[in-house]
């Protein structure tokens, strides 16, 4: 082989396309990137989505409120429970309903414990698109305590059906709040053997901090929210800024990392959990007694007109426009996934990553794919 | 959030009408070059609403305490906009078909945060409106999503595709006189020949 290469002076390098996904691990979902690629540098990337496009908006016109309740959690189903807060305030506000109080402290601490979850599957999902499967084990045994404790007051561990109109679903079991503290200190163990683990480790920082900086300015201007959007160096928080439920009895600060680099979108994430950890205990202390459902009727006709209501959800702002003619069926239903709009940042930053670190931001972003489509 | 009025003052022929800023089809992109110029404001959802009867007057809901159940039973047997009763400030303007849309904002400059929904009222027949993309890169995907569902065009975008439709899907499926097909074609051999058969 006298004619092997052995210099790199006048070769010439060729783009190609590569699609990453649809079936790839690392893209978490159906979500598929063509990139085209100079070896190993992305020059250009677009999403691709879609495949999971169940058409959810069209289905609700043809079925009642109450219906469409459990389809809400399968949008976002890494935060099932999460998910039909916002589809229920909507509704509430549309047929000004009064949430009991008992049942507004019921949907914070579920809230919050779902969002731990998610989190967790954040943390170890990063980590494990760098091959690490160890903290994978870490965070997956936290959250089981949690699944177990969705699956006690709602009956299901993923798509957590616990939110209805004009409260929850069920009471909590006897016995469930000293599970709760259990499963929330050794939750907080693991997340420090985690961060000890991960956080510091060269390889992890080495690939994040740094890589696909989104400025506060990007940040708003493409519509980022949640934890991606705080880790921007803003402290935009929809439990804060505009509280609904009783989060404005709760004292909780709003985390923010100033880089807005991957290594902030992971870290914030981190510090989000513990913070929920203290939301979740403060509301367990002040859980009054009550009634857990406001009384709605079984055929519910809200009266002509709509309604729009917005939640801090686990990756950014979850909205629901609802718009009724006063009939059983929503006349139209309309979803802001803050998911769909996170991925529009992709194709701007990009370019000039090598595709490692690509895989890393799209890591970081925490998209779901069920949230993108619909 | 910014006083509504204040902000609806700052922009070229807004009007505020039940919480929203109301603004002309023909002045839309006026309206948001004013609203950009303000500053401070995050486009976070667009939306639109199919209504192929007209709009009915706006009532906002979360402000009616329960309407009287005669009421509702008269709205539920028919179309609200066919009932006299039901919606009296109907009169102003004959109804004709139209799309409602929405872009909502949030107000990043103010530590209280609400939502501003700017609401233009387009002709269903041609519903062309600019495109904001350039103003709010996030308008992108938005666009998009509502061209792809509702079938509104924005004008000026370096392309308009399907985004999460498959690109060769006919129709726009959430307008209210879309037809569902029984069955999606599935293309293959295999498919086409039992359909021709009409086995499907």
């Amino acid at each position: 082989m006298s004619d092997f290469i052995t210099e790199a002076d006048g070769l010439e390098t060729q783009e190609f396309i590569l699609n990453l996904g649809p079936q790839h691990p690392s893209t978490h979902g159906v979500y598929r990137a063509r990139l085209i690629m100079d070896g190993e540098t992305v020059i250009s990337a677009e999403n691709k989505v879609g495949y999971l496009h169940r058409g959810i908006e069209k289905l609700a016109e043809g079925i009642t409120y109450a219906q469409f309740t459990p389809y809400t959690t399968r949008f976002d189903y890494v935060a099932g429970a999460l998910q039909p807060w916002a589809w229920c305030l909507a509704l509430e506000k549309l047929g000004n309903i009064v949430v009991p109080e008992r049942a507004e402290y019921l949907r914070v601490i579920v809230g919050e414990l779902q969002r731990i979850a998610s989190h967790l599957v954040m943390l170890g999902s990063i980590v494990l698109d760098f091959s690490a499967i160890t903290p994978w084990t870490y965070v997956f045994n936290a959250r089981e305590d949690i699944s177990d404790l969705l699956e006690a007051v709602s009956g299901s561990r993923l798509l957590v059906n616990y939110f209805v109109n004009g409260g929850v679903n069920a009471d909590l079991p006897e016995g469930w709040i000293p599970k709760v503290e259990k499963a929330l200190d050794s939750m907080l163990k693991r997340l420090d053997d985690f961060d000890r683990m991960v956080s510091g480790n060269e390889i992890f920082v080495g690939r994040t901090k740094g890589i696909a900086v989104v400025s506060a300015e990007e940040a708003i201007e493409y519509g980022i929210t949640g934890a991606s959007l705080r880790a921007s160096g803003l402290t935009f928080d929809l439990r804060k800024d505009s509280p609904y439920s009783i989060y404005d009895r709760l004292d909780f600060e709003v985390q923010s990392m100033p880089a807005g680099d991957s290594f902030d979108r992971y870290y914030v994430r981190l510090l989000e959990i513990r913070e929920s950890a203290k939301m979740v205990r403060q509301a367990l202390k002040q859980l009054p007694a009550g009634d857990i459902r406001a009384k709605v009727a079984k055929v519910w006709r809200p009266a002509p007109g709509e309604a729009y209501a917005a939640i801090e959800a686990a990756r950014g702002i979850m909205g629901y426009q609802v718009v009724s003619d006063g009939t059983v069926k929503p006349y139209r239903v309309h979803m802001r996934s803050p998911s769909f709009c996170n991925i529009g940042i992709i194709p701007a930053k990009a370019p000039g990553l090598t595709l490692q670190d690509f895989i890393a931001f799209i890591a970081s972003l925490d998209f779901v794919l069920g949230d993108i489509d619909r | 959030m910014r006083d509504i009025t204040i902000i609806a003052a700052a922009i070229p022929a807004a009007e505020v009408k039940d919480g929203l800023l109301v603004v002309p089809a023909k002045e839309i992109e006026g309206a948001l070059d004013g609203l950009k110029r303000l500053g401070g404001f995050m486009l976070f959802d667009i939306s639109a609403v199919d209504r192929p009867t007209g709009s009915p007057a706006p009532q906002p809901a979360a402000s009616t305490p329960g309407a009287a159940p005669g009421a509702l039973a008269a709205a539920a047997s028919a179309p609200a906009s066919a009932v006299p009763g039901a919606a009296p400030a109907q009169s102003s303007a004959p109804a004709q078909p139209c799309f409602e849309l929405s872009y909502r904002f949030m107000d990043m400059r103010e530590k209280a945060k609400d939502v501003l929904t700017l609401r233009v009222i387009i002709d269903r027949d041609h519903p062309v409106v600019p495109s904001v993309a350039r103003l709010w890169p996030a308008a992108d995907v938005l666009e998009r999503e509502v061209w792809d569902l509702m079938g509104i065009e924005f004008s000026g975008r370096l392309k308009q595709e399907r985004i999460l439709l498959k690109s060769d899907f006919v129709g726009h499926p959430l307008r209210k006189d879309f037809v569902a097909p029984k069955r999606e074609r599935f293309p293959s051999p295999s498919w086409d020949r039992k359909a021709a058969e009409g086995g499907l």
